[in-house]
């Protein structure tokens, strides 16, 4: 079974009268332990896409299955657990919160699991110190390098142990020597932990060291090639 | 709610208490708002509370017995009532055990070279026992005294008399009241003034009911002091008094107060003083809600990003809205806090003020308790509401 399936998938927005398609019969399937680079110019669907994959968003048409759940049929509350237990997100601009320690923003998905402070704190503790943050554990957001912000970040989607990693141009605000760090992670990740990883990147380079390329254009998979080996010398 | 509901829900709320920042400028003031809405009624209740213990204290002192007639005039005529009426009240049965008739006017008396303020009451003999006095030095006035000029002074004017000519005050010591010079025969010891009957004995000279003729050229009854009988109704007692009058004077009627009256209509002060204090609490509650909504709006559009992110992370719409509630519910708390904390202060500050023993009124915690879930669930759930209906994906974009 795959992690995700995307079946004829239509998403269309209304807007001052007129009706704007963005997504027309996207399908795709990613197995577990994939991972795929879904790249494309502006416009063409991605954070749309991803959006919907992410559940934060229906769509108009088709049916989208997590670990072969139909997420169509569920309800608010049944998404929100779907995306606590299955699926981690990273983002462009990392979304910590910027009062809160580096920890506590690790912790935070817990709170939506129920976990209590102390188990929080210390799932929290393990995973910066995978990310090779265990000495800026108290340290807030402001008094970190973007590239320390994103691994925070990266730390803070994996705190779930989820199966799913959406990443949308997780490397869009960092330099490229930060940017090669926060990949070379992900890449670690998915090999260790069996992730299936999606990451939304503009960069031919990220996209080269990424099993699988999606590509999109004008609202739909124009693209879709697997390489059998990855460009190892890169990393 | 299922057991791990209640779970992550209690886990949201304590995140909340966690990681509220109050020190913000703007929830300071929303703050202030509620501090002082809470501490008006508060202190009002305070305030209420310790006038209405002060006034029952005085009865409780000198207890419910006492009875005030007082003659008030028909149209143009002077009320005029004959002493013997007075007199043989106690026979007529109607609930009355002992009366004094009183004349009684305020002057100033003269005592070697200082003038004092002082009341003079001409009275029949049973005027101490009506009014609960005791003497301290010398003898009472008796009608046996006839029209001698003889005085009792109260302790009051007793310590401003030493005060002023440096000795103490001595039997036998004469004070001039116009023309007319009487003789100290006795000084009261220390007296509650009596809310019935209205005499402050300290600042008072008692003089035998017919030596009020020696100071005043025609001396008429101003008012008549008596006691009720163990066990009479007042209100019937007060119903025939008047009826008994109404036959035998005249020029007027006899009005009659008791302590139920006095004790009705302090009850009924305190009636529309609390209708006083629910006007100035809604008042303030609605100034404080508005201002806590107003915050929690302002937090909402602000942390639109963040209200994104924690659904994305997996937070319910049901915990976004938790989280806003705890919020504006944390913010009325310490407002109301701070308001109660104000509000026992200047309570205690004016009953000190006013020489009333300090007691907290009974509701006050309930009250105050009661005031800020009001606001912070009132106000605080449209914003609440408001948050949790974002969209996840236009939150996180943050436009």
């Amino acid at each position: 079974m795959d992690i995700l399936n995307v079946i004829r998938v239509f998403k269309q927005y209304h807007e001052e009268g007129r009706i704007l398609r963005v997504l027309k019969d996207v399908s795709l399937s990613v197995g577990h332990g994939e991972f795929c680079a879904l790249t494309g110019v502006s416009g063409s669907g991605k954070t749309t896409l991803m959006n919907l994959i992410g559940l934060l968003d229906r769509p108009s048409d088709g049916k989208i299955l997590i670990n072969g759940t139909d997420t169509s049929v569920l309800n608010a509350n049944a998404t929100s657990e779907i995306r606590s237990k299955t699926i981690g997100f990273v983002f462009q601009s990392f979304h910590l919160l910027p009062h809160y320690t580096a920890l506590d923003n690790v912790a935070l998905p817990l709170v939506y699991a129920g976990v209590g402070k102390r188990q929080r704190r210390r799932r929290a503790e393990r995973l910066l110190f995978e990310v090779g943050l265990a000495d800026r554990m108290h340290h807030h957001p402001g008094e970190l390098s973007g590239g320390q912000c994103q691994r925070v970040a990266i730390a803070r989607a994996l705190v779930g142990k989820p199966s799913l990693l959406l990443a949308d141009e997780p490397t869009g605000n960092l330099d490229s020597r930060a940017a090669g760090d926060v990949m070379s992670m992900l890449l670690r990740l998915n090999s260790a932990l069996g992730l299936s990883v999606i990451i939304v990147t503009h960069d031919l380079a990220i996209a080269g060291k990424c099993s699988r390329r999606i590509v999109m254009r004008d609202g739909t998979v124009c693209n879709d090639e697997s390489c059998e080996y990855r460009d190892m010398k890169s990393l | 709610m299922s057991k791990s509901e209640w779970t992550v829900g209690r886990e949201v709320a304590r995140e909340v208490a966690g990681n509220l920042r109050l020190s913000q400028g703007r929830s300071l003031l929303a703050l202030i708002g509620i501090v002082i809405g809470t501490a008006a009624v508060i202190t009002m209740l305070h305030l209420g509370h310790n006038a209405r213990e002060a006034a029952l204290r005085q009865f409780e002192i000198l207890g419910t017995d006492q009875v005030m007639m007082q003659p008030v005039s028909g149209n143009s005529d002077k009320p005029h009532v004959p002493l013997n009426t007075v007199v043989k009240i106690p026979e007529q049965n109607i609930g009355i055990d002992a009366v004094a008739a009183v004349v009684q006017y305020g002057t100033s008396i003269r005592f070697g070279r200082s003038q004092i303020q002082a009341i003079i009451l001409a009275a029949t003999d049973k005027i101490y026992t009506i009014g609960k006095v005791h003497l301290w030095q010398g003898r009472l006035t008796s009608d046996l005294d006839a029209a001698n000029s003889f005085a009792v002074i109260g302790a009051g004017i007793a310590s401003e008399m030493t005060a002023s000519s440096g000795r103490p005050v001595r039997i036998g010591d004469k004070i001039n009241v116009g023309s007319r010079v009487l003789t100290i025969i006795g000084i009261l010891g220390d007296a509650t003034i009596s809310p019935i009957l209205g005499i402050d004995f300290n600042r008072t000279i008692v003089l035998p009911f017919a030596a009020a003729r020696r100071l005043l050229p025609s001396p008429n009854i101003s008012n008549v002091a008596a006691l009720l009988s163990p066990g009479a109704d007042d209100t019937q007692t007060a119903k025939a008094v008047t009826e008994y009058f109404s036959r035998h004077m005249s020029g007027g009627m006899m009005h009659v107060r008791t302590a139920r009256q006095l004790i009705e209509n302090i009850d009924r002060q305190m009636g529309i003083y609390a209708a006083l204090i629910l006007g100035i609490g809604a008042v303030s509650l609605v100034v404080g809600g508005v201002g806590i909504m107003n915050v929690m709006l302002m937090n909402v559009m602000e942390r639109r990003q963040e209200i994104g992110l924690r659904l994305a992370l997996g937070a319910r719409r049901g915990h976004i809205r938790l989280m806003f509630l705890c919020e504006a519910l944390i913010l009325a708390i310490a407002g109301s806090a701070g308001g109660t904390f104000l509000g026992y202060l200047t309570g205690w500050v004016f009953a000190s003020g006013s020489g009333w023993r300090f007691e907290p009124a009974p509701l006050t915690l309930p009250v105050a308790v009661g005031m800020a879930l009001v606001v912070g669930l009132f106000f605080g759930i449209y914003p609440a509401v408001c948050a949790a209906r974002l969209d996840p994906a236009i939150a996180l974009r943050g436009e």
